[in-house]
């Protein structure tokens, strides 16, 4: 019980708890600003990019057939990607694009992996992921 | 002999009365209408429900405790003003010399504090009624539109990436809102319109009795009982129940603070993520991964590693919070006790005294 001749108070502990999580802000903090400069130096227009490209000889035919309907104003890449569009061009170059983000998750997985168990950097997690990826699609194909 | 007019005694015992039933209606049924709310407390939160309502229940029961006591006291001031009026002073003088004991034992040069300014006067200047408690509506929509902006990130992951946060982002809910709606109740209980019109009527109701009864060891008693224990305990309880705001506040705000981190970054993964998934929807078809998709894949994957990292290091910290404000709860939950301890005069000083 405390003593009513010296006014209570919080506990230190609960005082150390606020300022311990106030620490563990600051680094979260710092990590979404590293985030915010990654997003604000690529200035790259993925959107453009792959407009440029789909519109190519080079592009497969489920990528120029989605960007004729850009191209008619149907609707953008943007929303083919993030949205529900009921296309069946869509449909099918979504599916064309599963298994090749496939490889993507595959790289994810590792990267989660590599940077769980030697406490690298996310950047350096992905490199190292993205390299056995390679070595491993390169071993397939001889 | 006893000076004493009993006729007083009774205009006490009457307001005191009055002020003890002040402790049911309106502080309790505030105390429950406005410091009990744990709408929406899902996800993170969760168990801070039962923090919240131990803090209700701790309350309510100390209120309930200075309902039993002080009408308790008014009922003996009634009994001994009867006694008076037999004129057996005898009788009249135990039910305080005895009643008033306690193991807070009364210094033998306390003098009771005669004033004149408002004898007789026995109404209440004061009357308890706390506003309503403040409402918040800040977390929320903040909540809401995470929640929304994730689950789109979590399709994306899902239909493309074969990957789930639905996992962690289950975490993310909650209305820490009714965090400080419940801060704001209790800051009312604690304020001039909640429990400290009862210590300021009683302190005025002792004034205007004080001249009327006197060469009394009875009176000195009585008023040690109401001067030195239930006018500091009733301020133990303004001061514990202000305690019991900044708790819930403290929580409130750290876990905004910490949210409003996380939605910063969901906002640029909203922006930013669409974007390099186009880049990378370039290669498609291709076997081997070329380097310049490479680029983005790594910026990709890195950049979901760091959002995914700041959920679960902000799901932590969130739970953290939650965690002390449980143990801080159940502390305060016991403390608490002092009050109840203090007016029935069982508390018995560490120091001084």
């Amino acid at each position: 019980m405390g003593n009513p001749s010296e006014p209570p108070g919080l506990r230190r502990e609960f005082y150390d708890r606020i300022e311990q999580a106030n620490r563990e802000l600051a680094r979260v903090r710092e990590q979404v600003e590293l985030m915010r400069d990654r997003v604000r130096a690529d200035r790259s227009d993925g959107a453009e990019e792959l407009a440029q490209f789909a519109r190519s000889a080079e592009a497969p035919p489920e990528l120029r057939a989605v960007q004729s309907r850009i191209d008619r104003g149907e609707f953008t890449w943007e929303q083919a990607w993030t949205e529900d569009v009921d296309d069946e061009d869509v449909r099918r170059l979504r599916r064309s694009a599963r298994t090749f983000f496939a490889d993507v998750a595959a790289v994810f997985e590792t990267a989660e992996e590599i940077a769980r168990a030697q406490g690298l950097s996310s950047d350096e997690a992905a490199d190292l992921a993205f390299q056995e990826l390679q070595r491993r699609k390169e071993a397939d194909h001889g | 002999m006893v000076d004493v007019d009993p006729a007083q005694l009774d205009g006490y015992a009457a307001q005191l009365l009055r002020n003890a039933d002040f402790f049911d209606t309106p502080l309790k049924l505030y105390c429950s209408a406005n410091c009990n709310k744990t709408d929406d407390m899902t996800g993170v939160l969760w168990p801070a429900q039962k923090a919240v309502h131990l803090t209700h229940d701790a309350t309510v029961g100390i209120l309930t405790s200075g309902r039993q006591e002080l009408g308790q006291v008014s009922f003996l001031l009634k009994q001994a003003a009867d006694e008076y009026r037999k004129a057996d002073s005898a009788s009249a003088e135990k039910i305080w010399t005895v009643y008033a004991k306690g193991a807070d034992k009364r210094p033998a040069d306390w003098h009771e504090k005669d004033s004149a300014a408002h004898k007789g006067v026995f109404t209440d200047p004061f009357t308890p009624n706390p506003p309503p408690a403040k409402d918040f509506n800040d977390f929320k929509p903040a909540v809401g539109q995470a929640k929304k902006d994730l689950g789109k990130i979590q399709e994306w992951c899902q239909e493309y990436f074969h990957f789930n946060l639905a996992g962690i982002l289950s975490d993310i809910s909650g209305d820490w809102d009714t965090l400080r709606e419940d801060a704001s109740g209790y800051e009312s209980l604690a304020g001039r319109a909640g429990v400290q019109p009862i210590a300021d009527n009683l302190e005025f109701g002792m004034d205007s009795l004080s001249s009327s009864w006197n060469n009394s060891d009875a009176a000195a008693a009585f008023d040690y009982h109401i001067r030195a224990r239930w006018i500091p305990a009733i301020e133990f309880l303004q001061h514990f129940l202000e305690m019991q705001k900044e708790m819930f506040e403290y929580v409130a705000q750290e876990a905004k603070t910490t949210f409003d981190v996380l939605v910063v970054a969901i906002q640029e993964a909203i922006k930013w993520v669409p974007k390099k998934v186009l880049q990378i929807l370039k290669l498609i078809k291709s076997v081997v991964l070329a380097f310049s998709a490479g680029v983005a894949i790594k910026q990709l994957v890195a950049f979901l590693l760091d959002l995914k990292g700041t959920i679960m290091n902000v799901i932590k910290i969130l739970k953290d919070l939650v965690e002390g404000f449980c143990e801080e709860a159940e502390v305060l939950a016991k403390e608490i006790q002092v009050a109840k301890e203090m007016w029935s005069g069982k508390h018995a000083p560490l120091v001084g005294g």
